[in-house]
């Protein structure tokens, strides 16, 4: 285990505590790798430093489960249709474009760059 | 409210009703003169709701730095409202286990429904509004009304979901070409039978239509964009794989920055796990 600071962290390292905000609650927990998602929402909460390492140490069942079904869930799916997903919202609407370029993100396994 | 929801709702809340104990916690919710410990003791007497409860409290989505060993701790940490928030939305989640249909996978349902409820307890934070536990739960039960119409209606419930898809029709308007009503109707009538509080019930009609609301319009638009965002970002759960349209106004009274939404989704997919550990039964209702 060892102190990365936040600007040197990088997506795939593996948390070695959990992180929490000012007010206790927990935002990422130990045992998960690291996305572009998550270092920016480390910096959105002003995290100054983390403890993660490159490898992860032999997690027990249930994390190494619960990680392994959060990238499941994390990613949209290839085979839904883009354009019929957002065939309800208005195309010119900022949010619906923001959104478009965060499922675009998601699809493409990006985490961190914004197309803007 | 239009007859035929009433007698929908009437007819499937023989079925679809919460334990004895939950309406009792949420009566002395309702009633002004009744207190924390009042509403305490009640969970306490059901052994199994409050082992529940205390898994819950317990759970990586609370976070809470020690163990809470006991209901009355719990009241004290988390809150009466929002601990019976917590009753409400895991109850209800065993209510339609109970009452399976064969329209739609079951356990896909939950997740759009749970991750709606992160994403609105997320938004709810960013919002500073009051009560955020309660939003998670709004958004958790936003669209009950779906089981009681895939259950009660699976015929013109099955024809509403194949209009959505091959014409491109949000489903709570093809719901109304084909019954004349719509699942967000059925779900807050079907809380009124309930007797949740009013905010659950006017977030629930007014999901698809935030500027609807009469009150509680910051809550309704909370959860109406939860909804879309869901849509998109956890967009296997959704049924009809669209998102339902957005209510511009909504977005407008939240006051939000569109560059949240980096944060808000990383948030919720930091949470959703942890919220379906705690929340969603194991082995899952099917």
């Amino acid at each position: 285990m060892s102190e990365v600071r936040i600007q040197d962290a990088r997506p795939g390292m593996i948390l070695d505590t959990d992180v929490v905000d000012d007010a206790g609650h927990v935002l990422l927990k130990a045992g998960i790798s690291l996305s572009g998602r998550h270092l920016a929402l480390l910096h959105a909460h002003g995290v100054a430093a983390i403890q993660a390492g490159d490898t992860p140490d032999a997690p027990d069942a249930s994390s190494a489960s619960s990680a392994s079904s959060a990238s499941s869930a994390s990613n949209a799916p290839a085979d839904v249709d883009s354009e019929q997903l957002f065939r309800n919202l208005d195309p010119g609407h900022p949010l619906t474009q923001k959104l478009r370029r965060l499922h675009r993100q998601r699809r493409n396994g990006q985490g961190d760059a914004d197309e803007s | 409210m239009k007859a035929e929801v009433q007698e929908l709702v009437g007819d499937s809340v023989q079925l679809a009703s919460l334990p004895a104990v939950v309406m009792r916690a949420v009566d002395l919710l309702n009633n002004p003169n009744a207190s924390a410990s009042d509403i305490g003791q009640v969970i306490s007497e059901d052994p199994a709701l409050s082992a529940r409860l205390l898994k819950i409290v317990n759970s990586a989505f609370y976070g809470f730095p020690s163990r809470i060993e006991t209901i009355s701790r719990a009241i004290t940490v988390v809150g009466t409202l929002e601990l019976t928030d917590l009753i409400l939305g895991s109850s209800a989640i065993r209510v339609f286990a109970k009452i399976p249909n064969r329209l739609i996978d079951m356990e896909q349902f939950w997740e759009h429904s749970l991750y709606t409820g992160v994403v609105c307890r997320v938004l709810a934070r960013h919002l500073r509004a009051p009560y955020t536990e309660r939003c998670f739960v709004m958004g958790l039960l936003h669209d009950v009304g779906s089981l009681i119409l895939y259950r009660y209606r699976p015929e013109q419930s099955r024809r509403a979901l194949e209009m959505a898809r091959s014409e491109g029709l949000p489903l709570h308007e093809a719901e109304q070409q084909v019954l004349g009503f719509d699942h967000a109707e059925v779900g807050a009538a079907l809380m009124e039978a309930w007797r949740l509080p009013e905010s659950f019930i006017e977030t629930t009609r007014y999901h698809h239509h935030p500027s609807g609301a009469k009150q509680f319009r910051l809550e309704t638009a909370a959860v109406h964009l939860a909804d879309v965002i869901t849509g998109v970002a956890h967009s296997t759960a959704s049924g009809t794989h669209q998102a339902s349209p957005l209510e511009s106004g909504a977005w407008d009274l939240s006051g939000l920055s569109v560059d949240i939404m980096d944060t808000v989704i990383a948030e919720a997919d930091a949470q959703f796990e942890d919220a379906r550990a705690a929340i969603l039964p194991r082995g899952r209702a099917a």
